[in-house]
């Protein structure tokens, strides 16, 4: 079976075949679903806020440029709403809060405890930086990809990165997980 | 070396990104300094921590309820053809024809009354004899779409809409408050100055302040305005604009204008 591009499913969802959107919907969802996750620290929120993202994207496809790549029209979308959302519902952050859903059934409650401090970790960082670090080492994005994401400069998002590490570096020296 | 610089070379090192003389530069003396190889222990596990995070597996609720979400939508957005046949025989009436010629004849003529005789309405209103689309507030929707940002919470409605030319960056601010709320465009005076900012709904607890690459707006109740900018380059560059509420930012986003 060939698999379509992006920009020809795109196409074909401005033309009115809501069955490709289907295909991107599978081809992204887990990516931004976890990105999500990790950024608002609690599942049921993240499975609404990406039915939200992947709503809002197709409502607003019509508007999509393709000289833009769509997995990165769908991350600015997708932090956007994303940071929308925590902007409007802070949040006390402890462990006991997230409660994300453990994935590895074979996870050792040793890591699970490690994993849960480090999304702790996470959540002392404001949401922007977070964003890019997520970006950069969770999702695996390049320095060039998270600047189209967040339209920004590479230079803007190699300095915003460094803050970005360094902040998440202390605090995972206070929390004992270095 | 300073600790930064250390530092910095180091998440360099872990990117991939150093040449190979930088590489063994940096490794020896990392093995010579011994809070150095702390430095790279840390950093290292910075990384190794996130990239270790595990990704779940999206429940199939997830893709059922957006397609359900995307389906419900197009059925509301889908017209009724059923009464098509009776809207048909209802149009073919002398009374109602004649009636909507004559309600189209008015408006058409109130339309080219509007256009010719804009100056009639706006110079009164613009002293200054102001260029631009804020003479002819009509054309902001032929400008160039940038974004429409959107903040919601109880106390607060906020709407920035974003419009822009090769000469000019058309804002359109519409804030609805309880309480004083401060609403803050940013932006580098290498790439837009403020032209001019037209109050369109305001009161006297308003205040309007302009610096160097901001704009600033105090206001409680619904107000709106219009904020000009000129243009200056035609890349790509940013607007920010944030909320303020007790001096505590609630609220901030970017809008990209020269796409």
């Amino acid at each position: 079976m060939i698999l379509k591009d992006d920009s020809e499913l795109v196409k074909e969802v401005i033309q009115g075949n809501t069955s490709s959107y289907e295909v991107l919907i599978e081809r992204y969802q887990k990516t931004i679903f976890n990105m999500v996750l990790r950024m608002v620290g609690e599942a049921e929120n993240a499975k609404d806020i990406t039915q939200d993202i992947f709503v809002k994207a197709f409502e607003k496809i019509h508007t999509f440029k393709f000289n833009f790549r769509f997995f990165s029209w769908l991350y600015r979308i997708a932090l956007n709403e994303t940071i929308n959302w925590i902007k409007r519902n802070p949040r006390m952050d402890s462990l006991e809060n997230h409660q994300y859903l453990q994935v590895v059934e074979t996870e050792s409650e040793n890591q699970e405890q490690q994993h849960k401090l480090l999304q702790s970790s996470l959540m002392q960082i404001p949401e922007n930086y977070r964003a890019l670090l997520l970006l950069k080492y969770y999702c695996g994005l390049s320095y060039e990809e998270i600047a189209e994401v967040k339209g920004i400069s590479v230079k803007k998002v190699r300095s915003r990165l460094f803050t970005a590490r360094e902040q998440l570096r202390k605090i995972l020296e206070n929390n004992g997980l270095q | 070396m300073k600790e930064k610089k250390i530092i910095k070379e180091i998440y360099r090192l872990l990117d991939g990104e150093l040449s190979p003389g930088e590489r063994e530069e940096l490794e020896r003396y990392i093995a010579g300094h011994p809070e150095a190889q702390q430095l790279l222990k840390q950093c290292e596990n910075v990384k190794y921590q996130l990239e270790s995070l595990p990704k779940s597996e999206v429940v199939p609720e997830v893709k059922a309820a957006i397609l359900n979400r995307i389906n419900t939508e197009q059925q509301i957005q889908q017209p009724d053809w059923t009464d098509v046949k009776a809207v048909q025989d209802f149009w073919r009436r002398p009374v109602v024809r004649f009636g909507f010629m004559f309600v189209t004849g008015l408006f058409a003529g109130f339309f080219l009354f509007s256009i010719f005789k804009t100056d009639i309405f706006y110079s009164k209103n613009n002293p200054d004899n102001l260029k631009g689309t804020l003479v002819h507030p009509r054309s902001f929707e032929e400008l160039k779409a940038a974004d429409l940002v959107l903040f919601e919470n109880a106390q607060i409605k906020a709407a920035c809409d974003v419009r822009y030319s090769p000469d000019n960056v058309e804002i359109h601010l519409d804030i609805a408050s309880d309480q004083v709320l401060t609403t803050i465009l940013e932006f580098e005076t290498d790439n837009f100055s403020v032209y001019n900012i037209q109050p369109l709904i305001t009161n006297t607890q308003s205040t309007t302040l302009v610096a160097s690459g901001s704009v600033n707006i105090n206001t409680v109740g619904e107000n709106k305005y219009i904020v000009l900018l000129y243009n200056k380059k035609s890349h790509s560059n940013n607007i920010y604009f944030r909320l303020l509420q007790d001096g505590r930012e609630i609220y901030k986003n970017s809008i990209m204008v020269n796409k």
